[in-house]
């Protein structure tokens, strides 16, 4: 059985100008049909437990109090072990909805912050400001969900590195237990992207990422996957499942799940979707597939691939299997290979996708 | 059928202007096609020629005409190539005809290759019966038109039938004036064969099939016949025509046009432009006009994966089978690995051969930059050709480098002198006179070296002229010039194929403009990398192409396995198109980065 579910909510208050998530503007009606067919899609699913439960978007917190209610209660027939989050966002989290999380469960709250400088949020059409953050803050305080990730955003042309570390200095100082920082990409199909939006020069973009991972893990924060760190024991576990490439069920517009060697993709199709023609393709994946995947995923974490685990789960011998890469690359001060474990050097996590490519054999 | 109810011609036209939508045309008028076995444009029969909208392969059709005048008349078409590099197999289709029929589009009136084609038909006496096409467009100017030929080709254009090879509009009349104007062959039946060969192909189950035009005396089956540049014989297995279809026939007559077979192995036996005669009773001498067929333009084809060396030897020599212009012999490069020589007619031959060696036979390749053959005199006395810059001696064994130098008539309106000079002179052209043909056309003859025009010398020409100039040119021998093999350094390994040949006064421009241009070619890797030119080890330009710092992707979560996998495997993609040179990946256009000195 699957460790995780991811659920959907694709509504926002304000589309912002990188997101290539599947989303719409929210509407209320719109919102009322969209749950409709998610029960549905939910009550397919066999009544089991789960480690962990996400539910992210869009914006999860632009539903309203009464959606949000019924949303919850509609997960609230699958118990959860370990993990509740869902993502908020500061302009639509009130201190009914958080309440309400609070009390149907959920232990965890991911903010998309993006940045504390005003000006950027205006460059990327973000809606909140500084007082909706300490507003948002102040009703989780209020119910108790002490367990906070933010997302941050770099690499904007108009962001110096000063920029960036002046919102890792306001983000270290918060109550918060967890970072998200992603390079800003410029998708054709976003409203930057439509706009022909040039982000930060090469150069720029590096040292605002090397400085990040400085700062941050010096300041209480590890590093433990390419974009995301951690206080000690708050790493996503949710997220873990992704990388560590376990099994997952999707469920909403746009959803992906994964069992053994079968992915599914939900349709990006809104108005199929309401329709109830929930499911996009599926694919069932050769252990080839299965096997790359894994050690695509697997090495985003800093800590690497637990060879052991690895070989009796998807039985076959890593090492001999990608023997060339792996010597190549650790030629390079890429990788290394330690007693247990196969890790990206420092050195090597910039540089990922070569290395990946050279294990697409 | 009697000689005088015969003809023979071409049809000549600019690309486009609508040459194979006639010829379709003509086959349905006279029924030699039915409809529904019309693939639209049926002499172009390869793809790459239909895609390209070019003509490569030439090809003959006869036909049998119903004239008005009540007779039958047996209509030999014969299609010509349309391009510089064919120039030579042009003129022998020509040369097999007593007409042609010119074709110019009523929406685009005369352009350059209507020219250079049409004076290659003067050139070789035929009768040029002018048409005006697509005049059932909109934007047709038919009496524009046929103003501009009587006035810029100097043809009389009063007669012009106006039609519209598409609807069939006054086809007819098209053919009637074949039929009224242009002359039948005038051959003697009785004399000696003598038949011009103007294209073949290799049939594998019969050999070589040989098209030619019967100009006196007549071939049967079961002859034994000579052709003349090789004295090789050969008894005649079978002949006949197409229409388009073979039709098998006891014999060629004088004045025909047909092809034969005669159990001939090779391609490379039967040359274009060659004399057949009978082996018995020989004609005292050849058709004039042949010429010896001559790579001008070397390259080196090397599979991107080292794997398919074997692969690219068995398509190449299949391709050899029916072009006999195509030359190759095994090479290495310390750079590229095993590969071979090639030698072309042209550039468009060399890029027409790389093309079909891809497509049809599904090999990746990279081609390095095509070179002339130089003549490098050794300060031993010895004399060796080099076909291969890489492979040019050290300087201190050179005494001096000759390269090949071409004597080109550029045919043109007179307006355009000037923007023709100042290329020729760039290109270290010798000026050698200027004719004028009449008060609009003049002919601009220049002595070139061959290596500053194999380039992009035609295209120039073509946008300095806005189209209207043509292009002949022959060898003339080769001229001791200033020459210096240049080495291009990549993270300071010299790249074999990378090494050209400069003139010494241009060697400091062009190696800035090379290491700006590879800097620009060569992705970014993950070091930084030098890129230097260097003459007898001095380095004289050089770039750096900075390493990149990251190429990760920042988000991957559950709903992302399935789009960033495809990422990665366009990386990937963009990787296989690049060869490995030592630690540098380098895409193919690099290796043709030597020649493009535009960028200054």
């Amino acid at each position: 059985m699957a460790d995780s579910l991811y659920v959907h909510i694709p509504f926002c208050r304000q589309v912002c100008g990188y997101c290539d998530f599947a989303k719409a503007r929210y509407s209320e009606t719109l919102a009322e049909r969209y749950l409709d067919e998610l029960e549905k899609e939910l009550l397919s699913l066999p009544e089991t437990a789960f480690k962990t439960v996400y539910i992210g978007g869009g914006t999860p917190s632009a539903l309203s109090e009464k959606q949000l209610e019924r949303l919850l209660q509609m997960l609230s027939r699958f118990p959860i072990s370990e993990e509740y989050t869902m993502e908020v966002n500061p302009e639509s989290l009130s201190e009914g909805k958080a309440l309400l999380m609070k009390k149907h469960g959920i232990n965890r709250v991911s903010i998309g912050i993006q940045s504390f400088n005003e000006r950027l949020l205006q460059e990327m059409e973000r809606q909140h400001d500084a007082r909706d953050i300490t507003n948002t803050f102040r009703y989780l305080d209020q119910a108790g969900i002490t367990n906070r990730s933010i997302d941050l955003i770099y690499g904007f042309h108009s962001q110096s590195v000063e920029d960036v570390l002046k919102d890792l200095e306001t983000a270290v100082s918060m109550d918060i237990t967890h970072v998200s920082i992603y390079d800003l990409e410029v998708h054709e199909s976003t409203s930057l992207g439509r706009k022909g939006y040039t982000k930060a020069d090469e150069e720029t973009d590096f040292l605002m990422y090397q400085t990040i991972i400085d700062y941050l893990n010096s300041h209480g924060f590890q590093q433990y996957e390419i974009s995301n760190f951690a206080k000690a024991g708050y790493r996503s576990r949710h997220n873990l499942t992704y990388w560590q490439y376990r099994d997952y069920q999707g469920a909403g517009l746009a959803a992906c799940g994964k069992t053994g060697n079968i992915r599914y993709e939900n349709t990006h199709n809104f108005a199929e979707y309401l329709k109830g023609s929930w499911r996009g393709e599926q694919i069932t994946l050769s252990h080839d597939d299965l096997i790359f995947e894994a050690v695509m995923m697997g090495l985003r974490v800093i800590e690497g691939i637990d060879i052991a685990d690895f070989n009796r789960r998807f039985a076959c011998d890593l090492v001999s299997k990608y023997r060339q890469a792996i010597a190549e690359n650790t030629e390079r001060g890429l990788l290394t290979l330690t007693e247990d474990r196969r890790k990206v050097t420092g050195q090597g996590i910039y540089v990922l996708n070569d290395i990946l490519i050279d294990f697409m054999n | 059928m009697e000689q005088k109810y015969i003809r023979n011609f071409s049809i000549i036209a600019h690309i486009d202007h609508g040459k194979s939508t006639l010829a379709d045309r003509i086959l349905e008028l006279t029924n030699t096609v039915e409809q529904r076995d019309m693939v639209s444009q049926i002499l172009d029969d390869m793809d790459l020629e239909r895609e390209r909208g070019i003509t490569i392969k030439l090809n003959a059709v006869s036909l049998i005409y119903k004239a008005d005048d009540g007779h039958d008349y047996l209509f030999h078409l014969i299609d010509t190539p349309g391009h510089v590099d064919f120039s030579y197999e042009v003129s022998r289709s020509l040369a097999a005809c007593e007409g042609a029929v010119l074709v110019v589009d009523a929406t685009q009136g005369v352009e350059a290759q209507t020219l250079a084609n049409v004076y290659l038909a003067i050139d070789n006496n035929l009768m040029v019966i002018p048409v005006i096409n697509k005049v059932d467009l909109p934007s047709a100017m038919p009496e524009q038109v046929r103003e501009e030929i009587e006035h810029d080709i100097g043809l009389d254009a009063s007669d012009a039938p106006l039609i519209s090879a598409k609807t069939g509009l006054n086809v007819h009349q098209v053919l009637e004036n074949i039929v009224r104007e242009i002359p039948a062959p005038d051959g003697d039946p009785k004399a000696p064969l003598q038949a011009l060969i103007f294209d073949s192909y290799y049939d594998p189950y019969r050999g070589v099939i040989v098209f030619v035009r019967i100009k006196n005396g007549e071939l049967k089956v079961g002859d034994t016949i000579k052709f003349m540049s090789n004295g090789l014989s050969y008894q005649v297995t079978e002949a006949g025509i197409r229409s388009p279809k073979e039709i098998n026939k006891p014999k060629l007559e004088c004045g025909e046009v047909g092809w034969f077979a005669a159990s001939i192995k090779s391609v490379k036996d039967v040359r274009v432009g060659d004399t057949v005669t009978g082996a018995e009773r020989p004609c005292r001498e050849p058709l004039p006009g042949y010429r010896e067929m001559q790579s001008m333009v070397y390259c080196g084809l090397y599979p991107t994966d080292n794997a398919r060396y074997n692969d690219l030897r068995d398509a190449l020599e299949k391709l050899q089978l029916n072009d006999a212009s195509l030359k190759f012999e095994a090479e290495t490069s310390q750079a590229l690995g095993f590969g071979f020589r090639c030698g072309f007619l042209g550039l468009l031959h060399m890029d027409v051969v790389q093309e079909r060696l891809e497509r049809e036979y599904n090999l990746d390749l990279i081609a390095t930059a095509p070179s002339v053959i130089y003549e490098v005199h050794m300060v031993n006395g010895e004399v060796r050709m080099v076909d291969n810059p890489a492979v040019l001696p050290p300087n201190q064994m050179i005494e001096y480098i000759a390269e090949p130098y071409v004597k080109a008539a550029i045919m043109s309106p007179s307006d355009y002198i000037g923007p023709i000079m100042e290329l020729c002179q760039n290109k270290r052209g010798i000026y050698q006179d200027i004719i004028y043909m009449d008060d609009t056309r003049v002919q601009v003859v220049y002595e070139l070296p061959l290596s500053e025009i194999i380039f992009d010398f035609f295209d120039k020409l073509k946008s300095c002229t806005r189209g209207y100039a043509s292009l002949d040119y022959e060898l003339i021998g080769y001229r001791k010039s200033e020459l210096s093999k240049m080495d291009i350094l990549i993270n300071g390994e010299p790249i074999d194929a990378l090494a050209c040949i400069v003139h010494t006064q241009f060697a400091y421009q062009r190696g800035s403009a090379i290491t700006r241009k590879l800097k620009d070619i060569i992705p970014k890797q993950q070091f930084e990398i030098p890129v230097q030119a260097a003459l007898s080890g001095k380095v004289i330009a050089r770039t750096n192409i900075k390493a990149y710092r990251k190429n990760v992707l920042a988000k991957c979560y559950g709903g992302d396995v399935s789009r960033k996998k495809k990422l990665l495997e366009q990386q990937k993609e963009g990787k296989k198109r690049m060869k490995a040179v030592g630690s540098v990946d380098i895409p193919q256009e690099a290796f043709m980065a030597v020649l493009s000195m535009d960028e200054e």
